[in-house]
């Protein structure tokens, strides 16, 4: 296999997996398709053409109202025909047909839920050779991840259901060369007959297991996309080349580590004898053991090149995917938020949203009592009737921690700061909150740990730390307030919790030299005073710093030494410049 | 006065009576403590549900659904509409309460499993006005919720840890009483809602509240399977089950038979199973080396094992029992220190040790 350009690879990967799910659209769940809509678009065309001209085609906005989802009474529909008319919901107009969710990366969980059950359908529903037909078919759902580094992921009920994922974002206009289309009828034909020979199944298996793919649920679609892949050649029993297509568009996309044996790119032949792992002690049959080992060099070579880089920072969290986002993101949608309440009387003005369903209800018991209601119409709603949504948001709180692991802040120290940040960790978990870790040092800060509700994550990260380097203050309070910003963007309170000893000697451009690192931390310190976000300052030097006060009195954060702050102390600040959520 | 609504919208339950063909329970393959708690919990509706935590893709939600096909019927009150218990009065609808005991007409229903949907709106869970009738014939009808259509039966609630915050004090409320108190949009009305809680989800993706976490009887881990040789098994009996459903189905039939039966004998031997003062000891002592909060965790203990004796034919709760329920029983309800390295079990595990050796 020779190296061809590796955004030329996507776009025959993205097609090639269009095809197989074409195949078995309810074995294979769908796809997901990162990167900009020039890319996406020819792949979701050419899976449209190659499921059929009735194929039903249904977009999901992330933005979609829980209850269109599900369908139910048809409220307009029912007024104007004055009988009951039912709407069926998104997911079932979707049953069978092909599901296009652009921005998939700000699904919420709960839509992401739906989705997800909606995609167990096949386990309920005939072998995908049957005609595609009945509503008890799962949809075949293309996510669009449109998000960058910094977005939250996809929700893990939707990403460990979809068999591919396929980074676009790479992709040239030249790159967009159509790839032959293969006969999907005849391949669907064939695919029942598909023979699965046990070698075949350990490799595949020996392969997730050597990219610590841990979902069996991975393998499962690996293996369908193996069956998928013999079926579209017309092989009667799947051959080396589809169990590599398999692993490289299944397995890879989830690695969360390295295989065990690095590859040798140039060397075609099995590696020599060097110690296999512990997969050998299962008692597989010796004979495909050759097997196993080029697919995972087979998948190995495949993986994006950074993965390493990525790794490290993932590295404790194994359900990250293989782009080392973490967790999903438990924010509520914009404007969808909140714990309802009951809706209230009042007229819709000012911004509020009539609650039609409340007016309604109000207004059809009614009915008997009243006059006729005016021509078209079954119930007559009076002014008095109009109800108002209202929805009580309170704002998710989120600590971020900022933390100086420059040379200056002396190692002891920062093990005395580790101890306090675990005191206020176990008081975030007490209050739900959630929590994030910068670390900067050097020339950069670092985003260790995106905002997560998993604090055991945090405790992790943070026990990793070590120490060394300049202190880039300006750079870390800069950061800090851009992640205060984007937090309160999205309705989250955020909290700043800075350790450091406010010896800044590494300016906003990255040179050294105190006196303009001074300069920039003060100016970006009263950048955050501006916006006013709640800030705490742990000194974490020998002695407290009058710098570290300063610094502190410029941002408008409490200030706490941390030698006279016993940990105890340090808790109950953190606590008082947070507001109280109500009990539960 | 509420009008009778007709059973004919869609069912969220996934009993037998639907019809479908589900992957069978005894085909699922390792797992041994997720399945002995979920049999458990059949055995024993009272000991408080079963959390079940762990990796994506292990099977969790599988086995919650062929749990349905499992579950031997059971006796209901004829055409309630919450499948009142004939036999606890106490429980019953306002309906079934004011009929003499003898005018019940009792039938055998499929026990009901009923999925709660994560963006599942408060209307949905509680029940609500029905807009339907409202509307079209100006009448006022209560439409069922899920927690109606849960009543005697399961209440399963997938990623549990992302549930809504509003939607979690309700299900407390509810689960805490076992009825279901609705006082909106002009209905005033009260049924039964006994139901066994399931949960799944991963602590991973965010945590669990403590208020809900304490709810669940037996709490299980389920973990990936480790070995090349069980990962090909579940990818062999899923495709199996995927060529040839019915096949497949029958060819389990047998042991969905027996395990089905075991959960009939258990249930009528269950009261019969002797809990000597030991056995009480044991689990309290347990439980004070632990420094469990509240009694639920001795309670539960003594329950599980209690319910595993009649699941495995013992005529009393011995040692045995205790030290097998004793982590499902116990792992969530340690004192919570998320900073704790050393996992809950294995803090169970050495307890145990402790307890059993004097």
């Amino acid at each position: 296999m020779t190296a061809p350009d590796r955004s030329q690879h996507a776009f025959a990967d993205a097609s090639l997996a269009a095809d197989l799910i074409a195949v078995d659209p309810v074995g294979l769940g769908g796809l997901i398709l990162g990167g900009g809509r020039g890319a996406t678009d020819p792949i979701v065309e050419r899976l449209v053409a190659q499921l059929g001209p009735d194929v039903a085609v249904r977009r999901l906005p992330a933005s979609i109202d829980p209850g269109r989802l599900d369908g139910g009474l048809d409220v307009a529909a029912t007024l104007a025909a004055g009988r009951p008319v039912d709407r069926p919901g998104l997911l079932a107009e979707a049953a069978g047909g092909l599901l296009v969710v652009p921005s998939a990366e700000r699904l919420g969980t709960a839509t992401a839920g739906r989705l997800a059950a909606a995609l167990d359908r096949s386990d309920t529903a005939p072998p995908a050779t049957a005609r595609r037909s009945a509503q008890t078919l799962p949809p075949i759902v293309i996510a669009l991840d449109e998000g960058g580094p910094d977005d939250p992921p996809l929700p893990g009920a939707l990403t460990d259901r979809l068999a591919f994922r396929v980074d676009l974002s790479a992709v040239r206009l030249a790159d967009l060369v159509p790839e032959d289309e293969p006969d999907i009828e005849e391949a669907r034909a064939r695919l029942g007959a598909v023979d699965l020979p046990d070698p075949l199944l350990h490799a595949l298996a020996e392969a997730a297991i050597a990219l610590g793919v841990a979902s069996p649920r991975a393998l499962i679609l690996a293996v369908r996309a193996m069956r998928a892949s013999a079926a579209l050649a017309g092989r009667p029993v799947p051959a080396d080349e589809d169990v590599v297509v398999a692993a490289h568009l299944v397995l890879a996309p989830r690695a969360t580590r390295w295989p065990t044996r690095e590859p040798e790119a140039a060397e075609p032949p099995p590696p020599p004898a060097n110690a296999p792992d512990d997969a050998a002690e299962t008692g597989t049959d010796p004979s495909d053991r050759p097997l196993a080992d080029r697919v995972i060099e087979a998948t190995a070579a495949l993986l994006p090149p950074d993965l390493l880089a990525r790794l490290a920072t993932a590295r404790s969290a194994p359900r990250s995917g293989a782009d080392g986002r973490s967790g999903p993101d438990r924010k509520t949608l914009r404007g969808a938020g909140g714990r309802p309440l009951p809706s209230r009387s009042g007229r819709p003005t000012g911004g509020a949203r009539l609650d039609l369903l409340e007016t309604l209800r109000r207004a059809a018991p009614m009915k008997r009592l009243r006059a006729a209601p005016p021509p078209g119409m079954i119930v007559a709603v009076r002014p008095a009737d109009m109800a108002i949504r209202r929805h009580r948001r309170h704002a998710r709180s989120t600590t971020v921690f900022l933390v100086d692991a420059s040379g200056s802040s002396a190692l002891h120290r920062l093990a005395e700061a580790k101890g306090a940040v675990e005191i206020i960790l176990s008081d975030c978990y007490v209050r739900r909150d959630r929590v994030a870790l910068l670390i900067f040092r050097g020339r950069s800060c670092e985003t260790v740990l995106p905002p997560t509700g998993s604090l055991t994550q945090a405790r992790r990260r943070l026990a990793d730390m070590a120490a060394g380097g300049g202190t880039p203050l300006a750079t870390a309070i800069e950061a800090g307030l851009a992640l205060a910003l984007r937090l309160g963007r999205a309705d989250e309170a955020p909290n700043l919790v800075f350790l450091t000893d406010g010896q800044g000697n590494v300016a906003l451009d990255g040179a050294g030299g105190r006196a303009r690192a001074e300069a920039d931390a003060l100016a970006a310190a009263a950048r955050l005073r501006v916006h006013a976000v709640p800030t705490l300052m742990l000194d974490i030097s020998d002695r407290p710093n009058p710098r570290a006060g300063r610094l502190a009195e410029a941002m408008g954060a409490t200030y706490l030494p941390l030698p006279r702050a016993d940990a105890g102390v340090v808790a109950a600040a953190v606590r008082s410049r947070v507001p109280a959520r109500r009990a539960g | 006065m509420l009008t009778r609504v007709d059973e004919t919208d869609e069912t969220a339950a996934t009993g037998p009576a639907r019809g479908r063909t589900h992957f069978p329970f005894t085909a699922i393959v390792g797992q041994e403590e997720m399945k002995r708690a979920l049999m458990l919990a059949a055995v024993d509706p009272g000991l408080g549900g079963v959390l079940i935590l762990g990796d994506r893709g292990t099977g969790k939600s599988t086995a919650v659904r062929a749990l349905a096909a499992l579950l031997p019927e059971r006796r209901a009150v004829a055409g309630c509409r919450f499948a009142c218990d004939p036999d606890d009065r106490d429980g019953q609808c306002a309906d079934c309460a004011a009929a003499g005991p003898r005018s019940l007409r009792v039938v055998r229903v499929p026990i009901p499993v009923v999925d709660l949907p994560l963006g599942a709106t408060e209307d949905r869970l509680v029940g609500a006005l029905d807009l339907e009738r409202a509307l079209t014939r100006g009448e006022k009808a209560f439409e069922l919720g899920l927690l109606a259509r849960a009543n005697g039966g399961f209440l399963y609630i997938d990623e549990v840890n992302l549930l809504e915050d509003h939607l979690v004090d309700l299900l407390l409320d509810v689960a805490a009483s076992g009825s279901n108190v609705i006082e909106r949009e002009g209905l005033s009305l009260r049924h039964p809602a006994r139901f066994v809680l399931i949960g799944s989800g991963n602590p991973e993706e965010g945590e669990l509240r403590p208020q809900l976490l304490d709810r669940f009887g037996l709490a299980v881990d389920v973990g990936t399977p480790a070995t090349v040789a069980e990962r090909v098994e579940v990818v062999k009996r899923r495709t199996a089950f995927e060529r040839d459903r019915a096949g497949f189905a029958a060819a389990w039939s047998k042991d969905e038979a027996k395990a089905r039966r075991r959960i009939v004998v258990a249930r009528k031997a269950l009261e019969s199973v002797a809990v000597p003062d030991a056995a009480i000891e044991r689990a309290a002592r347990l439980c004070i080396a632990l420094g469990t909060d509240g009694l639920r965790g001795e309670l539960t203990i003594i329950r599980a094992a209690r319910a595993l004796a009649a699941l495995e034919g013992a005529e009393a709760v011995g040692d045995d029992q205790i030290r097998r329920m004793a982590p499902s029983a116990l792992r969530h309800r340690l004192r919570r220190n998320p900073l704790d390295d050393v996992g809950s079990t294995a803090r169970v595990e050495i307890a145990l040790r402790e307890v059993f050796a004097s």
